[in-house]
């Protein structure tokens, strides 16, 4: 009975939709909260982005682009919780807490870029994400991601190269 | 981009989501019957992040303590005095009005009533005194002529050692909400509770018990829901579903 009455409450939609597209997009603005916040701030900015979602999955089902909209949401939440602190770079704050960090002249490269150039470079070449992709989770235009992972890559690698 | 970057950003985007999900566990997984009776063994690394928005409860039990230390030694310095000043006087008019105090109330056993201490009686008889009530249980050692047998030895454990259901609150994204979880997602679930099963719950964001009571009384409400006290994807549905139905409504 239960289930019937969810199923007309989402208009015919199966109740376990929503639950798998949480359950997907979660992965992916983990991946590009992270890129830009850091692993603790973006992990709970993506905790709120789900929440949000959760309660306003009607208007989220309706968007056109309802990842790149939790992307925003994520983003609002970390500024109004970081407002009156310091923002963290992305790996530093971890560089200190796992000394066994392989890489870190690459993570302090990073660390250097722009935050939409770093989550270009991240979601793009980290992670292999297709342009189409990562621009509908960032919600910018393909031209503007190209741009982004245009300049950080060549920003990342002249740090690299000044620093070996 | 050349190929050794690209898999040296590969490399280091795999490091980042092992990172991310070693975060996750670590707000997520509290072996919650260790968290309730002693101090939670986990120390996240978020402590400093958390510290800014969770509840300072070891702040409040140690003001509590503090205070209340303070009120024993105050009224102790006004007894030892007082009886200074009036023991010679009247030796035993203390005991005779500690007696009509006693048969006044019958129930001295109450946590809150004996407090009302003999030192208060003794300067002040006639009026039933408000006091705080910490500052009962030295006096009534410092006052030679009470009959102590009438009074519980101390009752400061309900103020200040109570054991509370949560000593840290955790930040959960993932759908089995339950006690001491806290976050926006708990926070919209308690909106919603209050607005069907319990109205006078505090929407504050945090998994406490009486969240948990709520809950509770939700999924005894609803036919089909497991009644656990865990907020998961079935409890989530029912609770929007009637959310958006009401509103079509």
């Amino acid at each position: 009975v239960r289930e019937v009455r969810l199923n007309a409450v989402n208009g015919g939609r199966p109740t376990t939709s929503f639950e798998d597209f949480i359950a997907g997009a979660a992965v992916r603005l983990r991946r590009a909260l992270i890129a830009r916040y850091g692993v603790e701030l973006g992990v709970e900015a993506c905790a709120e982005a789900t929440a949000w979602a959760w309660v306003n999955r009607d208007r989220l089902l309706a968007m056109s682009n309802p990842v790149g909209y939790l992307f925003r949401v994520g983003q609002t939440a970390v500024r109004s919780q970081t407002r009156w602190q310091h923002a963290p770079l992305f790996p530093a704050d971890r560089g200190s807490a796992e000394p066994s960090m392989p890489d870190p002249d690459l993570e302090a490269a990073l660390a250097a870029l722009s935050p939409d150039q770093r989550v270009a470079v991240m979601l793009v070449h980290a992670h292999g994400y297709r342009y189409a992709e990562a621009a509908e989770l960032l919600d910018i235009p393909v031209s503007t991601l190209k741009n982004h992972l245009h300049r950080g890559a060549k920003r990342l690698r002249r740090t690299l190269e000044r620093r070996s | 981009m050349n190929p050794e970057l690209e898999a040296r950003l590969r490399r280091l985007g795999a490091r980042v989501d092992a990172a991310a999900d070693e975060a996750a566990t670590r707000h997520r997984v509290v072996p919650l019957h260790k968290a309730t009776g002693e101090q939670a063994t986990i120390v996240p690394k978020l402590e400093p992040v958390v510290a800014t928005r969770g509840r300072p409860a070891r702040f409040y039990r140690v003001l509590a303590v503090s205070a209340a230390a303070a009120a024993v030694a105050i009224a102790l310095g006004v007894v030892i005095g007082r009886s200074a000043e009036e023991g010679a006087e009247r030796p035993f008019a203390s005991g005779t009005e500690l007696a009509a105090v006693a048969t006044s109330e019958p129930e001295p056993e109450s946590t809150e009533e004996p407090i009302r201490s003999p030192s208060t009686t003794m300067t002040r008889p006639a009026t039933p005194t408000s006091t705080t009530p910490r500052s009962s249980p030295t006096t009534t050692a410092s006052t030679p002529t009470t009959s102590s047998t009438t009074l519980p030895e101390s009752t400061d454990e309900a103020n200040t050692t109570a054991p509370r259901a949560c000593p840290s609150y955790r930040v959960n994204d993932s759908l089995p909400l339950r006690l001491c979880d806290r976050g926006e997602m708990v926070r919209q679930v308690q909106q919603r509770l209050a607005e069907t099963v319990a109205p006078e719950l505090l929407v504050d964001g945090f998994f406490g018990p009486s969240t948990q009571a709520a809950v509770l009384a939700f999924q005894q409400q609803n036919p089909g829901l497991e009644v656990d006290g865990l907020v998961g994807p079935a409890t989530m549905t029912a609770l929007f579903a009637g959310a958006t139905a009401s509103a079509e409504v």
